[in-house]
C-alpha cells in the first residue's frame, strides 16, 4: 500500500510518517509543499493521498483534482486545521473520500486510512481476518474461528480501531473520541470506555478467542498480537 | 426627569416669579402715582379755598362749600400745616364706605383761625389700578401659555438632531457588520457631537475588530504547534522501552496537549460566531438534532445509568445546523457532565421552548454566573467551562432566550425558540 502525505508541517508531517510506516504494509512518500507533491503523484500511482488544504504555494484541493483526474482509483483523505463546512464540501465534491480536522490522533487517521482501503480494493465485499477473529465491515459482522458473535455498534467499532492500530497503544481519549464523535469533548471521564471494554473482551473470550487486549494502566489500552 | 420638561419648568417658575415681582412693583408705583396726582390736586385746591376764605369771610362762615371741603373755625392756638391722610367717608346715596384721601390744614385770616378739611375721592383711581391689574394679570397668564408653546415648538425643532443621533446610537451594534451613520446637522454643536461620536465608534469598532481578529489568530495559529505536539507525544507513546512511570508522563503530556486543543477550538468556534463566520439559515426540525445526538450519546448516558426521559414533539426553527448542532451537543453535554450516577435527565420540547433538566447537587457558584466562561463547579479536568458560554454566545447571535434555573434537585436550562420558531 503506498500513501502519498502532503503537508507543509514539517514537524507533524514527520510523526504521521512514523506512525503510518510503523504500522505494517504502509509505504509513505512526504511532500510538503504542492509542486514537490505534483512531481511525486505524477511519477508514483498511490493508493492513498494525505492532503493538507492549507499549503505555502497554494491550495492543496488541486493536487485533488489532478490526481482525480488521472488516478481515479486513489482514496483521498483531507486533513485541514479549518473546521469549515464549505471548505469540506468543495474537498468531498472534489472526490476527496474523507475529511479530518486537525488536531487528530495519529490512531484515527490510521483507522480512517485502513477502512478507505478496504472500502477502495475490495469495494467492501469480503471480509478480512485478523488470526481467529474475521470481520465483515459490509453487514458489520464479527465471526472468531467461524462462530457468529453477537457485537453491539460500539463492541464492533471499538474492535475494528483495535485491529486496525493492533500493537499500539490507544489513549482513552483518542477510543472515546472514536466511539463518539469529535463533538464529545467535555465529558467528565473517560470511565465509560472500561465497561465497553469489558463487555467486548468478555464475547471475545467466551468464544475461546486468545486475549489481545492488554490494559496500560492509567492510560489506555493494547491490542496486542506479540 | 425630560430635558423639555426641565427647560419648561424651569422658565415658567421663573417668568411667574418675574411677573409676581413686576406686578406688585407696578401696583405699587401706579398706586405712588395716583397718589401723588391726588396729592397735587388736594394740594391746589388748598390754594384756592384759602384764596377763598382771604377774599370772602362770610362765605366761610355758611360752613361748607361743597361736600368735600369742609372749614370750621378753631382755636388760635390750633396750627396744623398740612397733613395728608387716608380715609372712609360713608356715601348715603350708595351706601358704602367709599375710600377718600383727605387734607387737613389750618388757615388763620385777620378775625379768626379756620381748620379746613378737603376730601377727595379715590373710587376712580382704584378703579383704574384695578383694572390695570386684572388686565396685566391676564396679560401674565396668556404669555406664560404662549411661552409653554413656544419653548416646546423651539425645543422640538432644535433638538430635533440631537434625539435623532441619540436614537441612532441605541439601535447601533458594535457587533453588527453595517456602519454607524449620522447625519450632518444644522447646528453646529450637534455637528461636533455627531463627528466625535463617529470617530469614538470608530475607533471602539477597529479596536473591537482587531481584539476579534488577534484571537482568531491566534487560536488558529496555536493549532498546528498544538497538533505537532500531541502527535509527538503520540509516537512517543509507542516506543517498546518505556518505563510505568515514562508512559504515565507521556500520557499527561498527551492529555494536557488535548485538553489545550479542545480549549482552543472552543475559543475559535466562540470567535466564529462572533464574527458571523456561519452560512445561511435553514429550517431545522430540533427534534431530529435532538434524536442524533440522544442516540450519539447513547454510550455516554447507557455508561451512566441515567433515568431517561424526552417528549416526542416537532419544533420547526429557522437556523444554522452546525450553530443548532453545537448548541443541543453542547446542553446534553452539560446535563451529562454535571450529572450524578442514576441521576435523572429530562428533555422537553414544548411552547416553541426546549428544556433539558438534569439532577445534581446546588451549583455552589452564582446562578447568574453560570453563562460566563471559564466559570466552573468543579475542578473537572476535561472541563473547558466554555460549552454554556458558547450556548449563550448562539443565543444571542439569534436573539433568543436561554434561562437556567434550579428546581427540585433538578438543574434546568430553557432556551426560548420563539423568535425564531418556523410555522409547518
Amino acid at each position: 500500500m503506498k500513501i502519498l502525505l502532503v503537508e507543509d508541517e514539517r514537524d507533524l508531517a514527520n510523526s504521521i510518517f512514523e506512525y503510518l510506516v510503523k504500522t505494517d504494509k504502509f509505504t509513505c512518500d512526504m511532500a510538503f509543499d504542492l509542486k514537490r507533491a505534483r512531481e511525486l503523484s505524477e511519477v508514483f500511482e498511490y493508493d492513498c493521498l494525505i492532503v493538507d488544504i492549507g499549503l505555502p504555494d497554494g491550495s492543496g484541493m488541486e493536487i485533488i483534482k489532478e490526481v482525480k483526474e488521472n488516478n481515479a482509483k486513489a482514496g483521498i483523505i483531507i486533513i485541514s486545521a479549518q473546521n469549515s463546512i464549505d471548505v469540506r464540501i468543495e474537498g468531498l465534491n472534489l472526490g476527496a473520500d474523507d475529511y479530518l480536522t486537525k488536531p487528530f490522533h495519529l490512531s484515527e487517521l490510521n483507522a480512517r486510512i485502513f477502512s478507505l482501503m478496504r472500502r477502495i480494493k475490495f469495494e467492501g465485499e469480503s471480509s478480512f481476518n485478523f488470526n481467529e477473529i474475521s470481520l465483515n465491515p459490509q453487514n458489520r459482522e464479527v465471526r472468531v474461528k467461524d462462530k457468529l458473535i453477537d457485537l453491539t455498534k460500539s463492541e464492533y467499532d471499538l474492535l475494528l480501531y483495535f485491529i486496525t492500530n493492533k500493537n499500539k497503544l490507544l489513549t482513552k481519549a483518542s477510543i472515546a473520541e472514536h466511539l463518539c464523535g469529535e463533538y464529545v469533548d467535555v465529558l467528565s471521564s473517560f470511565d465509560f470506555i472500561y465497561l465497553h471494554i469489558k463487555n467486548l473482551r468478555k464475547k471475545l473470550l467466551q468464544f475461546e478467542c486468545e486475549d489481545y487486549i492488554k490494559t496500560v494502566y492509567g492510560v489506555g489500552y493494547k491490542f496486542s498480537t506479540e | 426627569m425630560r430635558l423639555l420638561s426641565k427647560t419648561s419648568l424651569l422658565i415658567l417658575t421663573i417668568s411667574i416669579f418675574i411677573f409676581f415681582v413686576g406686578n406688585i412693583v407696578f401696583f405699587m408705583v401706579t398706586k405712588q402715582m395716583i397718589n401723588s396726582q391726588v396729592n397735587s390736586e388736594l394740594n391746589s385746591l388748598k390754594l384756592v379755598v384759602v384764596k377763598n376764605i382771604d377774599s370772602n369771610p362770610e362765605g366761610i362762615s355758611s360752613n361748607n362749600i361743597s361736600d368735600i371741603v369742609k372749614v370750621s373755625p378753631t382755636a388760635k392756638n390750633q396750627l396744623i400745616e398740612s397733613q395728608l391722610t387716608d380715609t372712609v367717608i360713608y356715601n348715603s346715596v350708595e351706601k358704602k364706605f367709599v375710600p377718600h384721601r383727605k387734607l387737613v390744614f389750618t388757615h388763620a385770616n385777620a378775625k379768626e383761625n379756620f381748620k379746613v378739611e378737603i376730601y377727595k375721592s379715590l373710587i376712580e383711581s382704584d378703579i383704574v389700578v384695578e383694572r390695570i391689574t386684572i388686565s396685566s394679570i391676564l396679560l401674565v397668564i396668556i404669555f406664560v401659555i404662549s411661552i409653554y408653546f413656544i419653548n416646546k415648538f423651539i425645543f422640538e425643532s432644535v433638538w430635533k438632531d440631537f434625539f435623532s443621533t441619540i436614537e441612532k446610537i441605541e439601535k447601533y451594534n458594535i457587533h453588527h457588520k453595517e456602519n454607524l451613520i449620522l447625519k450632518k446637522s444644522e447646528i453646529v454643536e450637534f455637528d461636533r457631537l455627531n463627528t466625535v461620536l463617529l470617530s469614538l465608534v470608530d475607533r471602539i469598532k477597529r479596536d473591537f475588530v482587531n481584539l476579534k481578529e488577534l484571537t482568531a489568530n491566534t487560536s488558529h495559529e496555536i493549532q498546528t504547534p498544538i497538533a505537532i505536539i500531541r502527535s509527538k507525544a503520540e509516537i512517543l507513546l509507542q516506543s517498546e522501552q518505556l518505563s510505568e512511570n515514562e508512559v504515565d508522563l507521556i500520557s499527561s503530556i498527551l492529555s494536557t496537549a488535548e485538553r489545550l486543543s479542545k480549549l482552543n477550538q472552543s475559543l475559535l468556534l466562540i470567535a466564529k460566531i462572533e464574527n458571523d463566520q456561519f452560512g445561511n439559515s435553514e429550517t431545522i426540525d430540533i427534534w431530529e438534532v435532538i434524536e442524533k445526538y440522544v442516540e450519539n450519546f447513547d454510550i455516554l448516558f447507557s455508561a451512566g445509568e441515567y433515568a431517561f426521559t424526552k417528549t416526542t414533539n416537532s419544533l420547526y426553527v429557522k437556523f444554522n445546523p452546525i450553530l443548532l448542532d453545537i448548541l443541543v451537543s453542547n446542553l446534553l453535554k452539560n446535563a451529562l457532565t454535571h450529572n450524578e450516577t442514576g441521576g435523572k435527565i429530562i428533555i422537553e420540547l414544548d411552547n416553541n421552548k426546549l428544556t433539558i433538566k438534569n439532577s445534581g447537587a446546588p451549583l455552589k457558584l452564582d446562578a447568574n454566573d453560570i453563562f460566563k466562561r471559564f466559570v466552573k463547579d468543579n475542578t473537572n479536568k476535561n472541563n473547558s467551562g466554555l460549552g454554556l458560554e458558547i450556548v449563550r454566545k448562539i443565543c444571542d447571535y439569534y436573539g433568543i432566550a436561554v434561562n437556567y434555573s434550579y428546581e427540585n434537585q433538578l438543574h434546568c436550562f430553557v432556551v426560548d425558540f420563539v423568535n425564531v420558531a418556523e410555522k409547518i
